[in-house]
């Protein structure tokens, strides 16, 4: 979001000779000078600022939308864990996460016991069943283990999160917010901190290094004394009590949970969010999460955003000449004679820019004035799935790729835009 | 053929258990009276329906490894074409081609401008891809349909022709029938030589392409004939119930991918099998004491059938490991 703000025009700074020991030189002497920190303090200061003073700022009903944002970051940062640091997919993250929100609506909503407790308790919950899971995805790896979470969360929605004595069923249940919306938004932000840190400490710790290598190859860890079985089991741990939390967090923000709130199609959004956020990236999956999370709201109150959505009649026109000419270009630099790139190309070209001149063409003009409007609710419908096939296909990093320089940037390294490049979007699962 | 599976059973007695399991809950069903008589034929009739999704699936893993999420929506964009071609009073079977062949469409346009490019990403990526595919074509179909369900009319309207316990529309047998002739026809297809061209993409891409087959071209073929497959499910389901954007993914597709896992993935015969065997299991759930108790029962079942055969029998009933 305010990434983008950075100052472009950073002093340089002289790089100072130094002796050179081994190959460890060079790069790792550079320190910026007094105006490259002062420059990276006013970006942390701004990032700041944009966390904890927009909420305060803001009128504080739309906080609630603000603590959506963070819980998603948890939520994200706990499907990260499971594919990003043990290679395991899970399809079925809309009943860990519905989990923790029942158990806390039931110890906090129906016994009445402290929020803190129904937190605790949705966490503990959220850990227990993602090792009952786990243990399967011992015995059933890759695109099986898929199916079963995948299936395990249908069952949750259709199934375990309507019956009665627990959920509330179809009515649902409540976990009513323990404080004011700005409070609790805090407070979230505040799990949201020890997420990362735990998260932080996970890695550099020697589990964490033993995690990374059994998500490269379980085999070859196994052989150097990883104990795979160990390390799946408390990656899974680890990403169900995250789940848990979050789902906890959810609950109390929602104040009103039933089987509806944790659809399938939940599932695929927090798969989409983590991808495009960029797997392994903390603060890409942090903010791609708390971005799909906020789409509707921003769409509506940013000024003119939702103006220019609709007026789809001059936006198809504009994506066609768009693409249209990125294929043109393409084919035209490899300098191929003429393909269905091409024609397609030149077609998508010549009808965007039809339509775009005065000249009219009555019939294409009036179907496109027929398309409706693309609300804030149906935005993220369909712009989410089309960010995640071009993550896919196009920037395997997510946004933690295009983060990632800014990140050393602030660290006091020099600025350098090929960090953290990737080939592809490693879901690498061998056992798969 | 009999002494044939007499020297199997001889050579290897423990064959014997699958078929034995199979045949004694057959009869326990039979036997159990007029509860499951019914779930036995309401399983075969909503199986047949798992089975057509099922076959697509294994269309797509046989042929190139990789769970296609979106089986499903080739389905549903079959069924919204036909529902508006329908609308503009265009015949019913012009209708219902042009309908398979806007699902075929999409097929080729998925091939190129998404399992192409990742042609080479671990499995597990394009399994998110194509689920991303079928989550985009949901978003659309929202966008521009809104989420009011609509009503399809079946190809043929007589619903008491037949009775076996229930009465049996004639657009269920119609589906019992295409289940069949495509299950042959694509059996078939596999032992041509095209067929065969396929089988070695999957197995040796790199040497299939040295002997001069076009992986590239086959991989092509292969989604358009799955989403041909699709698009023909949705034509044929989308008169079962009042459809939704996304139809078929959400009534169809977990079941069916559910009953080509049950199955064994890369088996034709084991996609039908698991249809069936998931289409009673789900009507078992829903039935009698536990459908009351438990809300989505039908649902409890299939996911421990799953969980259960794969954990003792990790490649599916007919697959080969």
């Amino acid at each position: 979001m305010a990434v983008t703000d950075r100052p472009v025009d950073a002093p340089v700074e002289p790089i100072e000779p130094t002796p050179v020991t081994g190959d460890a030189g060079g790069t790792a002497a550079f320190r910026p000078g007094a105006g490259g920190w002062v420059a990276r303090g006013a970006l942390v200061a701004l990032l700041v600022a944009v966390v904890v003073g927009v909420p305060l700022v803001r009128d504080p009903l739309d906080s609630a939308e603000f603590a959506t944002a963070v819980v998603f970051a948890i939520i994200g940062l706990s499907l990260n864990v499971l594919i990003g640091y043990t290679g395991t997919i899970s399809l079925g993250h809309n009943a860990f996460v519905g989990v923790g929100a029942f158990t806390t609506a039931y110890v906090v909503g129906a016994q009445g016991q402290p929020f803190l407790l129904g937190v605790a308790a949705a966490v503990v919950i959220g850990a227990v069943q993602s090792l009952i899971l786990g243990g399967l995805a011992l015995r059933i790896s890759g695109l099986y283990f898929a199916l079963i979470t995948l299936s395990f969360g249908v069952m949750g929605q259709e199934s375990i999160f309507g019956i009665e004595a627990l959920t509330g069923g179809g009515a649902g249940a409540t976990a009513p917010t323990p404080t004011g919306p700005v409070a609790y938004y805090f407070i979230c932000l505040g799990f949201l901190g020890a997420v990362l840190w735990i998260d932080w400490r996970l890695i550099r710790s020697k589990g964490g290094r033993a995690l990374l290598a059994l998500r490269e190859n379980p085999r070859v860890a196994a052989s150097l004394g990883v104990n795979v079985k160990a390390y799946t089991i408390v990656g899974f741990m680890v990403s169900g009590a995250f789940a848990g939390l979050g789902g906890a967090l959810f609950a109390h923000n929602a104040v009103v949970v039933s089987a509806q709130s944790f659809g399938f199609q939940l599932a695929l959004l927090f798969v989409i969010m983590t991808v495009v956020g960029g797997l392994r990236s903390r603060v890409g999956i942090i903010i791609s999460s708390s971005l799909f999370a906020l789409l509707t709201f921003l769409v509506r109150t940013v000024p003119g955003f939702e103006r220019t959505l609709a007026r789809f009649d001059l936006l198809l026109p504009i994506l066609a000449v768009g693409v249209g000419a990125a294929l043109l270009i393409g084919a035209l630099r490899r300098r191929r004679g003429p393909s269905p790139r091409v024609v397609v190309g030149a077609v998508l070209v010549l009808l965007g820019a039809l339509v775009l001149s005065p000249v009219t063409i009555p019939f294409l003009e009036d179907r496109l004035a027929e398309i409706p409007v693309l609300t804030p609710e149906a935005s993220r419908n369909v712009v989410g799935p089309a960010l995640l096939l071009l993550v896919l296909t196009r920037l395997p990093g997510g946004i933690g790729q295009l983060v990632k320089p800014v990140q050393r940037w602030l660290t006091g390294e020099r600025f350098d835009w090929s960090i953290g490049k990737e080939k592809e979007v490693q879901i690498t699962d061998v056992r798969a | 053929m009999a002494t044939a599976v007499l020297d199997r059973v001889r050579a290897e007695p423990r064959s014997l258990i699958g078929p034995g399991i199979g045949i004694a809950v057959i009869v326990a069903l039979l036997a159990s009276g007029n509860t499951g008589q019914t779930a036995l034929v309401i399983g075969l009739i909503t199986g047949a329906a798992y089975s057509l999704l099922a076959m697509g699936i294994v269309l797509i893993y046989k042929s190139s490894g990789i769970f296609n999420f979106a089986q499903g929506e080739f389905g549903t964009i079959a069924i919204f074409v036909l529902y508006l071609l329908r609308l503009n009073d265009v015949p019913y079977l012009l209708a219902a081609l042009l309908a398979v062949g806007a699902a075929a469409l999409l097929g080729l346009v998925v091939e190129t401008g998404v399992i192409r490019p990742l042609a080479d990403a671990p499995r597990v990526t394009l399994l998110v891809a194509t689920a991303g595919v079928a989550l985009l074509s949901l978003g659309v179909q929202l966008w521009l349909g809104g989420a009011t369900p609509r009503v399809l009319e079946p190809a043929f309207t007589r619903a008491d022709r037949l009775r076996v316990i229930i009465a049996i529309s004639d657009q269920r047998l119609l589906i019992l029938a295409v289940v069949v002739v495509v299950g042959i026809a694509l059996a078939l297809f596999f032992k041509t030589n095209l067929g065969l061209a396929v089988l070695a993409a999957s197995q040796e891409a790199t040497a299939t392409n040295l002997v001069g087959i076009s992986v590239r071209r086959l991989s092509a073929l292969v989604w358009v004939q799955a989403a041909l497959l699709g698009g023909l499910a949705g034509v044929l389901l989308g008169s079962t119930e009042p459809f939704t954007p996304g139809f078929v993914t959400s009534r169809y597709l977990i079941l069916g991918f559910t009953a080509a896992v049950i199955g064994g993935i890369t088996s034709l015969p084991g996609a039908v099998l698991g249809g069936v065997i998931v289409g009673v299991g789900e009507a078992l759930g829903s039935a009698g004491t536990l459908g009351d108790s438990i809300p989505g029962g039908g649902f409890v079942i299939t996911f421990l059938l799953l969980v259960a055969i794969l954990a003792l029998r990790p490649q599916g009933l007919l697959g080969r490991s």
